[in-house]
């Protein structure tokens, strides 16, 4: 027989083991303590799958010191040695045809040897800073330092990217190569330090999670996951010295690597994760540092400063974080000299469009709806993006009034609004980020063609328009903002930027930030973007 | 005089006779795949880890103690409280299509981890006991607005109770979502919604063992009661049962284990409607047995499920699918094989 007195002490049993699992100290704090001489040295014994060739960066960044300049001033430095034009036309004059173009200029082979240099990769540094690196096995006598119409050489190497294709080379800069003899037993103090940037100290930085990250060495293994992955990796690959480090990334989906596939040479030698990895798949990259986007510390996180493998947060959604991540990408790569050249390119451009839509009173600005457009199975939704999405902000930096923020407000992710809320708004103009697989044109069409949508005054006076993108779309928390923001305000304010050239500026962008060159862009990019759709 | 003799359809002598050897059984059968589930993984090559790797390996040890062990027994409690909760749900409510996403308890859980999560700060303990403290709250509805519903018997008042309380919870936590500041609380939710054991560490397994190990321990003790509450409320009166009482604290100990388990993995569905027919299709419908079976069961499956969505891809498959995908399989081949020998 059940008796009321153990039923009793039963229940109170129950109810203090729910306040003692209440009252449990809060979780052991979890700080990135940092033996990555462990890690690595356990990658040695493991023989893990994904090894990558062990080599790190030497950035000696500094500029190059000719100290003997004589009857000209030296075009090239080859790792300290400076080359003057006439040493290099005393070298064997060679001429090459690549894809229907003719270069001339020196077997890049025999300026290496006229340096003195046995290094086997090598890194290449253009006169606006941009840098790549180069296999010097991968060299032959096809590959080239053309002369170029400035006096100076560009890099050609036919068969390999054209990111690789380095122009206005100035310096040729060795890798250190890792000590890959290294033994398991080795303790974190034999650590190769990978270098002269670590001499100010352990980097110390803040994210955008508001964490507080610390790293005594330079990470060599890094891994992108998370939320928008492939956003991750098109800012890391703004960063020469990120694609010698990326061992792996998480993929959603079988077209998240396009565009990696065009900037990354290498992209096959990494390991790509399936969709939603969990920190034991992680683990197996054996990463000295994740990437992923976040404004907080989330649980995946949590699990991975259990096993000490520190995260770093990128965020991306405002110019403001934008700056930041680039700025701490640039710590953690050991590189922040690219990362204040990427700020400034996006600070010129802000600068610039903060100076064209000066002047203009919060009432006379142009109201403006920006509308994702998808169309499943001809169920059609139209949404407006976040309050604090880049989406809104590239509306309100391009000078735009968002209709979308008069009424709704919604706080994440892409809300459906119906057609008579538009009508309510009646926008000026109407931006249409259209769903990837769908054609353009042909929904503009149709949307024209309809009696509800042809009566918005957007659309009698031809103000509705297809957001560009060229392999990804420039709405996105993506690199591609700055050109979807300047792209905006040439649409709502073109008497104001009508300087503003955005086929110029694409060449630009995929130019500095990436290192194509015209040849490369014209290929892969410029056939996809279609500026103006309306 | 045994209370097994009520069990339905199989007869005594059939259920009883190999169960406890059965039970045995799967006590070896689980302490084995829990063993043999510390070297599944993915670190450092996928599937099998060499044991003689964790030796000299310090990664590899360090995942193996620190994220697979409490992700083992995460899942095998996860499975254990499921399906027991499930059983006594059915047996109680003497319904068969109940589990513990009935009654408002999940649903109040989730409602009451977002509310912690965007009102209280989010603290762990917190969220926690918020999610449980809903889940009482949202079985206490049930139950006192099912006694005040004047059509039906009381299982089928307490179930619309059930659903009434659910759909009110659920729009609770869209409202919670939509307030969410996007940057510091909506990521957080939308995690503890989709769910998922790979967050488990450490401090979450220390966290649950003080609430599901009592709770356990109060349905196995309880259940020859089971049996008992499981016939009409004025049969198991006139049987020596105090059926309101004693319902209530079987339904408090799988309530409080189930609320605190959910949030911490998350909502996996269908473990606990499939695994206790599985195990009465095995065990017979006596409690006695049942019980003990069912969270072995139930434990084992949820511990395979996991350990296939840790380690078969470079990504993890949602355990809710694997759950749902395999049990329902599973259930379907044994319904089917049992009628044919029934004939």
């Amino acid at each position: 027989m059940f008796h009321r007195v153990s039923l009793l002490a039963l229940v109170t049993l129950l109810l203090l083991g729910l306040s003692l699992s209440a009252c449990q100290a809060p979780t052991p704090t979890l700080v990135p303590t940092q033996p990555p001489a462990a890690q690595e040295a356990v990658a040695e014994t493991q023989a893990a799958p994904t090894e990558v060739p062990p080599t790190e960066a030497a950035p000696t960044q500094a500029p190059p010191t000719p100290t003997e300049v004589e009857q000209a001033q030296p075009v090239l430095t080859v790792v300290g040695k400076p080359l003057t034009l006439a040493d290099l036309q005393a070298l064997e004059q060679v001429a090459v045809d690549v894809e229907g173009e003719s270069y001339t200029g020196v077997r890049f082979l025999d300026v290496i040897e006229a340096g003195g240099v046995t290094a086997e990769t090598l890194i290449m540094v253009a006169s606006d800073g941009y840098s790549s690196y180069v296999d010097v096995a991968d060299l032959t006598d096809q590959s080239l330092l053309a002369y170029n119409q400035s006096g100076g050489v560009d890099v050609v190497l036919p068969g390999a990217s054209h990111s690789q294709w380095v122009q206005d080379l100035v310096e040729l800069q060795v890798v250190a190569a890792e000590d890959t003899q290294e033994s398991a037993s080795e303790s974190s103090t034999a650590q190769p330090e990978p270098a002269p940037t670590l001499a100010g100290g352990p980097i110390e930085l803040t994210d955008s999670a508001g964490q507080t990250l610390k790293l005594d060495s330079l990470p060599q293994r890094i891994v992108v996951v998370g939320r928008g992955p492939h956003m991750v990796l098109h800012l890391l690959y703004m960063f020469p010295d990120a694609r010698e480090r990326l061992v792996g990334m998480e993929s959603k989906s079988a077209t998240s690597n396009d565009f990696a596939r065009v900037v990354d040479p290498d992209l096959g030698d990494r390991t790509i994760l399936a969709a939603n990895p969990g920190p034991e798949q992680i683990a197996a990259l054996n990463p000295d540092l994740v990437i992923m986007r976040g404004t907080m510390i989330d649980p995946m996180g949590e699990s991975l400063a259990q096993i000490d493998i520190p995260v770093l947060y990128v965020w991306m959604e405002t110019p403001e974080h934008f700056i930041q991540d680039v700025e701490n990408l640039g710590a953690v790569l050991g590189n922040p000299q690219r990362a204040e050249e990427i700020v400034s390119y996006y600070q010129t451009r802000l600068d610039r469009l903060a100076e064209g839509i000066a002047g203009i009173g919060e009432d006379e600005k142009s109201r403006v709806l920006l509308l994702e457009y998808n169309d499943r199975n001809g169920e059609v939704a139209v949404r407006v993006p976040a309050k604090s999405w880049i989406q809104t902000v590239e509306v309100q930096t391009a000078g735009g009034a968002p209709v979308w923020l008069e009424s709704a407000a919604p706080t994440d992710g892409w809300t459906v609004v119906n057609l008579e809320q538009i009508a309510v708004w009646d926008p000026d103009k109407i931006f249409l980020v259209i769903w990837y697989t769908l054609d353009p044109e042909q929904v503009l069409a149709t949307l024209k063609a309809d009696a509800k949508w042809s009566a918005l005054k957007a659309v009698r006076e031809d103000q509705l328009y297809g957001f560009p993108t060229d392999i990804f779309g420039w709405d996105s928390p993506d690199p591609r903002w700055i050109l979807g923001m300047q792209w905006l305000a040439t649409r709502i304010y073109p008497d104001r930027f009508a300087d503003l050239d955005m086929t110029e500026e694409v060449y630009q962008f995929f130019g500095q930030l990436y290192g194509m060159d015209q040849a490369a862009i014209d290929a892969e990019i410029m056939p996809k973007v279609k500026l103006d759709v309306h | 005089m045994s209370t097994s003799r009520i069990a339905p359809r199989r007869g005594i002598t059939e259920a009883v006779h190999g169960a406890p050897r059965w039970l045995g059984w799967l006590v070896g059968l689980a302490a084995l795949a829990l063993l043999v589930s510390l070297f599944l993984g993915r670190y450092p090559g996928p599937y099998l880890t060499r044991p003689s790797a964790l030796i000299e390996d310090e990664l590899g040890r360090r995942i193996v103690l620190e994220l697979r062990l409490p992700r083992i027994l995460a899942a095998f409690m996860l499975g254990a409280v499921l399906s027991a909760s499930g059983l006594v749900f059915q047996m109680i409510f003497r319904n068969p299509l109940v589990e513990s996403g009935f009654l408002g308890v999940s649903q109040g859980a989730a409602f009451g981890a977002s509310l912690a999560i965007v009102a209280l700060g989010g603290a762990a303990a917190t969220v926690q006991l918020c999610a449980a403290g809903f889940a009482f709250l949202g079985l206490a509805a049930s139950y006192t607005i099912s006694q005040r519903i004047r059509y039906g018997d009381w299982v089928l008042r307490l179930v619309l109770a059930g659903i009434a309380i659910s759909a009110i919870y659920s729009a609770g936590t869209s409202v919670l979502k939509y307030l969410a500041d996007p940057l510091k609380h909506l990521p957080d939710i939308t995690f503890w919604l989709l769910g998922g054991l790979w967050a488990i560490t450490w401090p979450d397994v220390l966290h649950v063992l003080p609430v599901v190990l009592p709770s356990l321990a109060v349905l196995y003790l309880m259940r020859w009661r089971l049996n008992l509450l499981s016939l009409q409320d004025e049969t198991a009166f006139s049987l020596g049962a105090a059926p309101g009482r004693e319902r209530l604290v079987l339904l408090i100990a799988a309530v409080a284990s189930t609320a605190v388990l959910v949030s911490k993995a998350g909502l996996v569905g269908w473990i606990g409607l499939i695994v206790p027919h599985i195990v009465r299709r095995l065990f017979g419908a006596d409690a006695q047995y049942a019980l003990p079976g069912v969270m072995l069961v139930g434990g084992l499956f949820a511990l395979l499920c996991d350990n296939v969505a840790r380690t078969l891809l470079t990504g993890e498959i949602p355990l809710g699918i694997l759950t749902s995908f395999a049990g329902a399989v599973f259930f379907l081949g044994l319904l089917t094989r049992a009628e044919s020998v029934r004939r």
